[in-house]
């Protein structure tokens, strides 16, 4: 209890807690951006659910007909083995009838990678805090008291569990009560094949169950690899050991990322921890690996081995703490203590450039906090695209009518309009008169067929003359506000498709939101310890008495404030410039910006592509302001405080703020 | 523990050096384990399962490359099937792979996966139409289709080189041919010559921009060991040409360069990496064909001629393409007159070589072309000449429906027809919505006793 009250129940690990949950949030409500395709929706979602039943039908029929090709009829093959599996595990699944409803709401949730990665630190935390007796040089002193290995061991490991686990509710517990408000009405009593993304899970589970499933087995995935860590600290240093756990996590995500599932090593893919923790909807693919010739479904192999694995730690750890003796000798220790202070007198010196990013970036892991960040960042980007919202209707007009703004562009918009009226009122004239026509036939007993398709064809053209209308009057007010615009000021305004900067400068407020609050919260991480590190190891004194250790020393701490500022603000931001131009593309970046509506007050007469150069400059230097405050407080207080005002006085306001929108 | 043992388990506790050496162990074991996870081995595979093979596998000292990159092994040949890769260009479809396999016996024509709850719709676990990859060019070697494809990245342009088993169970990257770093506009890759010989392949590869000059390269890579070497000094510039018209026979493959105006062949030597040209007679058309290391035939430009080029000694003979043509005077008096012929190309099959050639015939009413094989011996005594049937063919698909080949097309027949062994594939293709290829198949003792019996196979999708 005691050992879970100093690790757990404490003001520190709380509050922790609490700032990245709070952080969790509303990072997550910037995920469930209403611009982004999280799942399809609409026609696409009937679509699929229309379609199911024919789909769990013919994948029967293919079983059928693959089993007659001699290609795959080889008894004892793999394939033929494959075969057989997929249509008995399709088969359990062929009676479930799925259901149309919200599940935009419930996607976020599983696409959401941040919870993972909080989940992840917050284990990684708990196994530091086990430490704590080693730091004070208490460790045999520990071992030797009543309770001290193998009870103490499994606390632990229960505390680890219980941290973990617990973490893991609230996290997705916060997050799936935000997306049921973002989101409401999503009927979670639905089968999870409702949601197209998981059309593929094999088993009768809801969508709650399957929600709860998914939690445990990140929570699982976590804990194994905590246990790993947890393992490893008991044969090397700690520092070591973190360095040796990003780089597995690393090593795994390489896997993850360069394997390709059809390669004969695929295996790696999804026997992986990353792709266990991390991935949201990658095993909800029916995918079968080659396991000694035998089809394992990719699920249940990789539950199996998350909970062996996870249980073979449990005992693995429980036996090194309780049975392992510390040796005073350390050979290979001494011999790489040789090694660094031979490097030590044979290296070259360096610049004061380079020990002071040596210092923000190595000591303080700057770095690491960068690359981490700038991930997350990336990743909540690039977890769902963009739609194009735009009607057909509209887009062609922006075509037809493409150019400057002129009273006679907007008389041939008017005259083009007048003429389809014109068609639609002809044509509905001469509808009446076919209907007329066709009624005198049908009391004659004549065939009337000829007739109906000539009327069809008429209503159709009449609804596609109104749809076309309907989309000209949309052209026709930007180009009327463009032309008020124009007679007012005397610049020439050009009529564009203005979509994708309107959503890149004014629409999508989320994503340019949470982009802003993951570049402070960079800067904030980077930066709480440029100025007092000096201070926290007494150095500041010394420093200010050396050559070159004032004014030079604070141009280099500028210089790589500038640097991470202007590195992490172009990294975070352009991700959504590029993404927008793979769905929308950038066009006419050498008009009047003023031809955007949404930016038509702004004041001065540039380009869209140099309004472009500023807006992004404007976020950079917004960025290095945050980034001189932070550097500011950092020199008065300690990196603690450093980061408590960031995150109280910067981050939180600026988080609710912007929830706002 | 006591100063100087050196075990690990000391009085039933561990030491952190046996726990690290358990931990090693361990990690071993499983990296052994994952390893050998995949129980069939595609070398065993063949010998268990009866899986198709190509008739022509190693050793065997004759292989024949690609014409040109959409007919590249235009149908690739297994004792159960054929597999096709169908470019997205001709079928008119949004696949940017397409791999297919039709089954010799009941003609079934599916994708190349092996996975029934599959769309086929570009996904990434299907082995035939992984959107992922863009094929421009594929070669049947050992138990795998080899295929040079190109990946699009967010910043690169990425050539790679896939394999696919014959099952379609696995896809997989074997290595990288080169990358291009994104710069400005679209690029397409493109596939210039690919053959695969003794583990060794050789691809002519580059990229393609709209009002850019092609950038082009060449490629060695050693199937074995993944290495890449490049045969020109830039692995990939404006300068360097593209190599084609690829041939192999014993340790050396062939290729043809464009240098200014000349064509010159080239050999590449597998065992020493070396490359030499050949001193062939001016006019060389790159229409050549291998009998063995000593006897290289070859066309030149005027085409009534085929040379042979013996590189032991660099001498190089010429033999006149003559036939007799017939003729009937006033009095209806037949008149047989010997006269010289253009041939459309020369192939060969190891045994025989075989020039194509389009002969006109009148008629009533106008002309007919026909298409026409001249087959030789090793010692280029002509030993058949068979008409194998007018231009204007009218052929019947699977289903029933009547086809006919348009004349402007099978004027390039040569370039379109298989000689593996008994064997010979004729492909036809028709402009139609979409460019539709055809499939045609006869026995060579047929074609040399002059019945060529054209069995229709399969269309391509």
């Amino acid at each position: 209890m005691l050992e879970l009250k100093r690790i757990l129940w404490n003001g520190k690990t709380m509050l922790l807690f609490g700032i990245l949950l709070l952080l969790h949030g509303i990072f997550f409500v910037f995920q469930c951006n209403g611009e982004k395709s999280i799942t399809p929706i609409g026609e696409e979602l009937t679509a699929y659910l229309d379609g199911y039943d024919e789909y769990m039908q013919s994948v029967q029929d293919n079983v059928i007909m693959m089993k007659e090709n001699p290609l795959f009829s080889a008894d004892d093959s793999f394939v033929y083995r494959n075969l057989i599996k997929t249509g008995e595990d399709y088969a359990k699944i062929s009676d479930i009838t799925p259901v149309e409803g919200e599940n935009r709401g419930v996607m976020a949730v599983f696409q959401f990678t941040l919870s993972t990665f909080i989940l992840l630190l917050t284990g990684v935390y708990i196994v530091l805090c086990f430490l704590a007796e080693r730091q004070k040089g208490l460790y045999l002193l520990v071992r030797c008291t009543e309770r001290g290995r193998t009870v103490l061991s499994l606390q632990r490991i229960g505390i680890l569990c219980l941290g973990v686990f617990g973490a893991a509710l609230i996290l997705y517990g916060s997050i799936f009560a935000i997306s049921s408000v973002i989101f409401p009405g999503c009927d979670m009593a639905r089968p999870v094949q409702s949601i197209p993304e998981f059309g593929s899970v094999i088993g009768h589970y809801s969508i709650g169950e399957y929600l709860v499933l998914y939690v445990l087995r990140k929570a699982m995935g976590c804990l194994f690899a905590c246990l790993l860590l947890y393992f490893c600290m008991s044969l090397f240093r700690s520092s070591f050991c973190i360095v040796a756990f990003f780089l597995l996590m690393l090593g795994e995500y390489a896997l993850y990322a360069f394997i390709i599932p059809t390669g004969k090593w695929s295996v790696f893919k999804y026997i992986n921890l990353y792709t266990y923790a991390f991935c949201g909807t990658e095993y909800a693919n029916y995918y079968n690996l080659n396991v000694f010739g035998t089809p394992r479904n990719i699920v249940g192999t990789s539950d199996l081995f998350v909970v062996i694995g996870t249980v073979l730690m449990v005992f693995v750890c429980m036996l090194q703490y309780a049975r392992q003796y510390p040796r005073s000798e350390y050979r290979t220790l001494k011999v790489i203590e040789k090694l660094r202070i031979f490097i030590s007198r044979h290296k070259p010196s360096c610049s004061l450039m380079t020990w002071e990013f040596k210092k923000v970036m190595f000591s303080q892991k700057g770095l690491f906090i960068m690359a981490i960040l700038i991930y997350l960042a990336y990743s909540a980007s690039v977890e769902s695209n963009y739609m194009d919202f735009r009607s057909k209707y509209v887009t062609h007009w922006y075509q037809d009518f493409a150019g400057e703004i002129t009273e006679e562009s907007v008389q041939n918009m008017y005259n083009t309009r007048t003429e389809m009226e014109e068609d639609i009122e002809r044509w509905q004239a001469s509808l009446l008169q076919q209907e007329e026509y066709k009624m005198r036939n049908f009391l004659m007993g004549a065939d009337t067929g000829m007739i109906d398709q000539f009327i069809r064809n008429l209503k159709e053209a009449i609804e596609e003359n109104e749809r076309q209308i309907a989309g000209l009057n949309v052209v026709l007010l930007q180009a009327e506000e463009g032309l008020e615009y124009s007679v007012r000021t005397g610049r020439k305004i050009m009529l564009i498709d203005s979509g994708a900067y309107e959503l890149l400068l004014h629409n999508d407020k989320q994503t340019i939101s949470r982009n802003y609050l993951y570049t402070l919260l960079t800067v904030v991480l980077v930066l709480s310890g440029i100025m007092s590190c000096e201070k926290a190891s007494h150095m500041e004194m010394m420093l200010h008495s050396l050559y070159r250790g004032r004014l030079q020393t604070l141009l280099r701490k500028i210089a790589i404030l500038l640097g991470v500022c202007i590195v992490t603000t172009l990294s975070i931001h352009l991700v959504q410039y590029f993404q927008i131009g793979e769905v929308l593309a950038f066009t006419d970046k050498d008009v009047l910006v003023q031809s955007i509506p949404c930016v038509r007050d702004f004041p001065f007469a540039i380009t869209i592509g140099q309004y472009l150069y500023f807006i992004y400059g404007v976020r950079v230097v917004m960025s290095v302001l945050m980034g001189s405050a932070v550097m500011y407080i950092s020199s008065k207080f300690s990196r603690i405080t450093t980061l408590a005002f960031g995150v109280f006085l910067l981050i939180i306001p600026m988080g609710l703020v912007a929830m706002r929108f | 523990m006591a100063k100087g043992r050196k075990k690990w388990l000391v009085s039933g506790s561990l030491t952190k050096k046996g726990m690290r050496r358990i931990v090693i162990g361990f990690l071993i074991l499983s990296v052994m384990v994952f390893a050998g996870c995949s129980k069939e081995k595609a070398g065993e595979e063949d010998g268990k399962k009866n899986v198709g093979i190509r008739r022509e596998l190693e050793p065997l000292d004759y292989n024949r490359g690609q014409a040109s990159t959409a007919d590249s092994q235009m149908v690739m040949v297994t004792e159960k099937g054929y597999y096709y890769y169908n470019p997205r260009e001709f079928s008119g479809s949004n696949e940017t792979m397409g791999l297919r396999y039709v089954d010799a016996e009941t003609g079934t024509d599916i994708f190349l996966c092996n996975k029934p709850e599959c769309r086929h719709d570009g996904n990434q676990f299907c082995s035939a139409t992984n959107k992922k990859y863009e094929i421009s060019a594929t070669f049947l070697y050992g138990d795998r289709i080899y295929a040079v494809a190109t990946e699009e990245t967010d910043t690169q342009y990425l050539q790679k080189l896939l394999s696919v088993t014959l099952d379609g169970s696995e896809l997989n990257e074997e290595l990288t041919i080169y990358t291009l770093e994104k710069t400005g506009g679209k690029w397409f890759g493109n596939c210039y010559g690919f053959l695969i010989h003794r583990n060794t392949a050789i691809i002519g590869f580059g990229f393609s921009a709209a009002e850019v000059e092609p950038k082009r390269g060449t490629a060695i890579v050693d199937l074995n060991t993944g290495d890449v070497v490049y045969l020109d000094e830039e692995p990939l510039s404006e300068e360097n040409i593209g190599v084609n018209n690829l041939n192999a026979y014993g340790d050396t493959i062939y290729y043809c360069k464009k240098e200014g105006k000349k064509n010159v062949l080239y050999r590449y030597h597998i065992t020493d990496g070396t490359v030499d040209s050949c001193e062939l007679l001016p006019g060389f058309n790159q229409k050549y064909a291998v009998l063995d290391e000593d006897t290289i035939v070859y066309m030149k430009s005027s085409k009534r001629a085929i040379c042979v080029y013996r590189p032991s000694t660099g001498e190089n003979t010429e033999h006149r393409l003559l036939e007799t043509e017939l003729s009937y005077g006033e009095d209806g008096e037949k008149i047989e007159k010997t006269v010289e012929y253009e041939g459309d190309g020369i192939k060969t099959d190891g045994t025989y070589l075989y020039v194509p050639q389009q002969r006109a015939t009148f008629r009533e009413f106008g002309r007919d072309f026909h298409f026409v094989i001249h087959v030789f011996d090793r010692n280029l005594k002509e030993i058949a000449v068979v008409d194998v049937g007018p231009s204007l063919e009218v052929f019947h698909t699977d289903t029933g429906e009547e086809v006919v080949a348009d004349a402007a097309y099978w004027r390039e027949i040569g370039e379109y027809v298989m000689y593996l062994g008994e064997d010979i594939y004729f492909l036809s293709y028709i402009m139609g919505t979409n460019l539709n290829y055809y499939v045609h198949h006869c026995k060579r003792s047929d074609l040399l006793a002059g019945n060529p019996q054209l069995e229709f196979l399969f269309g391509m999708k």
